[in-house]
């Protein structure tokens, strides 16, 4: 076991390069993670990669860690000098082991500003970050940096739902999905939407549903043209998390700064359809339907819900959404 | 609902408000409690008119960077919200004159959900309520004036029950250990619930209103 200073010395840039040179024989490593392994046995690299899979013996992390954390900062503290191939190397190792140590990931951006790092290299990075650590702050932060690149919108989708998948009720996650919904996708209803498959498979919460709702605020906000289709979309029964988005049409039908809403409001009358101006056609169709919200069909829909035999999980939505009516919505009457 | 975190108020406890207990549990904290106030006051003094030490506008500008999806603040961009830094958000934008940028109805809506069945006041979502978060949320309701939007009996009760019969003080929750911390911010949620027996609370610097009255101080509130 290496002890002595110019051992740990010798094991770690063997380590840092082995952990280079892994990536470099497998480009399509999509997973980090730490095997634990308190003594080294028998003289060979901690650096172990199976299937795609690429593991750390827990028993190096002791010398690596502090090592490398020691040399960037002396870097940064220009008492010493690495090259961009160093920097590359040690700030990819630093952030396998501690994805929230920012002053790694602001190197990583210096480089890539100054083109010494391919944006694909770090946006690859960040991800197998998260496949260890889907909470990490400062990894998905990272991720903001590259809004001017061409990268494809649904592969960050997936980053997300991947990484809300591994850790239950990833706030993060659901964050930077926002994120990429208002600066990449703009509020294209396609990329709002969630996909269906990821929504089979996580678990139903408020999270979710307050995600969903903003979601679609985003999109309303941007596609008011098409609010009526979105409008029968979410009153389809059975969509589970239909009522938070429900929550967001019913409150911006009801209070949308837009210029093309007609503010006379006849006073004491409760939210009406007909203060609204809407294209011709689309109000027409939509008083035929009955599917304009207002107050009275919003409580009914709410006990219809809850008379119903749906799962526990949509009558407690029904009820939160009916004290959302009653607290907020009744406020502005 | 199955899994919903929370507490149960036994029937035997606490429900009335034990002021004299109270006194004596802080009184005996510590004989220089009045030095300790009146240096809060000369420092407060001092900090006041150093607002040009800092950049302000750049200041504000990080924290409503902060600002999240359901209108509430996390510590960082994109972190997630949390009533502690939602307080000391919503007391900063009132300090700097800036509460006009929040969304009151999504905060207070996120706030008011805190409130679980057992009255008292989580910190957010799928946690165990907490005597002092009847404090950061209930003040941060009370800046962007949506504080009726929390049953106030029911968190009354709440606050009540976490109380010690014995040692005077409040705990975190029913039956906890008591603390100085908790006893403050019990006291100061009872005060922002309109409790006669104790003196108006500002809810921006958690001051008795008198105090902040002397010296001219009147942070905005929403209404």
């Amino acid at each position: 076991m290496a002890e002595s200073k110019e051992e740990v010395d010798v094991l770690v840039q063997r380590v840092v390069k082995d952990i280079s040179s892994a990536f470099k024989r497998h480009p399509n490593i999509d997973e980090i993670g730490l095997i634990q392994c308190p003594e080294a046995r028998y003289n060979r690299s901690p650096i172990v990669l199976v299937e795609n899979k690429l593991g750390v013996e827990s028993w190096c992390v002791k010398f690596l860690l502090p090592y490398v954390h020691n040399k960037l900062l002396l870097y940064r503290q220009r008492k010493h000098w690495l090259d961009r191939e160093a920097l590359v190397d040690i700030t990819c190792t630093l952030l396998l082991l501690n994805p929230d140590f920012t002053t790694a990931w602001n190197v990583r951006k210096e480089l890539l500003q100054c083109g010494a790092l391919n944006p694909e290299r770090d946006l690859y990075l960040s991800k197998l970050a998260l496949t260890k650590f889907p909470k990490s702050p400062e990894t998905w932060i990272h991720r903001w940096a590259f809004s001017g690149t061409g990268r494809l919108i649904h592969q960050e989708m997936k980053v997300c739902s991947d990484a809300a998948c591994r850790y239950p009720s990833n706030y993060n996650a659901w964050s930077h999905r926002i994120w990429v919904l208002q600066h990449m996708a703009k509020g294209d209803i396609k990329v709002g939407l969630l996909d269906e498959a990821a929504a089979v498979k996580l678990p139903r919460s408020f999270l979710i549903e307050g995600f969903i709702g903003q979601a679609f605020r985003v999109i309303l906000d941007v596609n008011f043209a098409f609010i009526f289709l979105l409008i029968f979309f979410l009153f389809r029964p059975g969509f589970y998390a239909s009522l938070s988005p429900r929550r967001h049409v019913f409150y911006l039908y009801h209070h949308l700064e837009d210029s093309r809403v007609d503010r006379r409001r006849h006073v004491g009358v409760p939210m009406e359809v007909d203060g609204v101006s809407f294209p011709d056609h689309d109000s027409k169709r939509l008083r035929r339907g009955g599917l304009l919200p207002s107050l009275q069909n919003e409580h009914t829909f709410i006990n219809s819900t809850l008379n119903s035999s749906c799962n526990p999980e949509q009558k407690n939505f029904a009820l939160v959404y009916r004290k959302w009516l009653d607290t907020v919505v009744s406020a502005h009457q | 609902i199955a899994q919903l975190k929370d507490v149960i108020i036994k029937p035997d406890a606490p429900s009335s408000l034990l002021l004299d207990k109270h006194a004596d549990y802080i009184a005996a904290y510590g004989s220089k409690k009045d030095d300790y106030v009146n240096n809060i006051h000369l420092k407060y003094d001092n900090a006041i008119g150093k607002m040009d030490t800092i950049n302000v506008d750049k200041a504000v500008e990080f924290v409503l960077s902060c600002m999240n999806f359901d209108g509430g603040f996390g510590c960082r961009p994109g972190s997630e919200s949390h009533a502690g830094q939602i307080y000391c958000c919503t007391g900063f934008l009132s300090l700097t004159g800036q509460l006009h940028q929040l969304n009151a109805d999504l905060l207070g809506w996120w706030l008011c959900e805190r409130q679980l069945p057992s009255g008292g006041l989580n910190g957010r979502p799928e946690k165990l309520p907490d005597v002092c978060y009847s404090w950061w949320v209930l003040a941060s309701l009370k800046i962007i004036g949506r504080i009726h939007w929390i049953d106030k009996a029911k968190l009354r009760r709440f606050i009540l029950a976490c109380q010690d019969e014995e040692t005077g003080g409040f705990a975190d929750r029913p039956g906890d250990m008591v603390d100085p911390f908790h006893t403050l911010f019990g006291v100061a949620g009872l005060s922002l619930l309109g409790d006669e027996q104790i003196k108006a609370v500002n809810p921006v610097l958690c001051m008795p209103e008198d105090v902040l009255q002397r010296i001219g101080l009147q942070p905005d509130l929403l209404s």
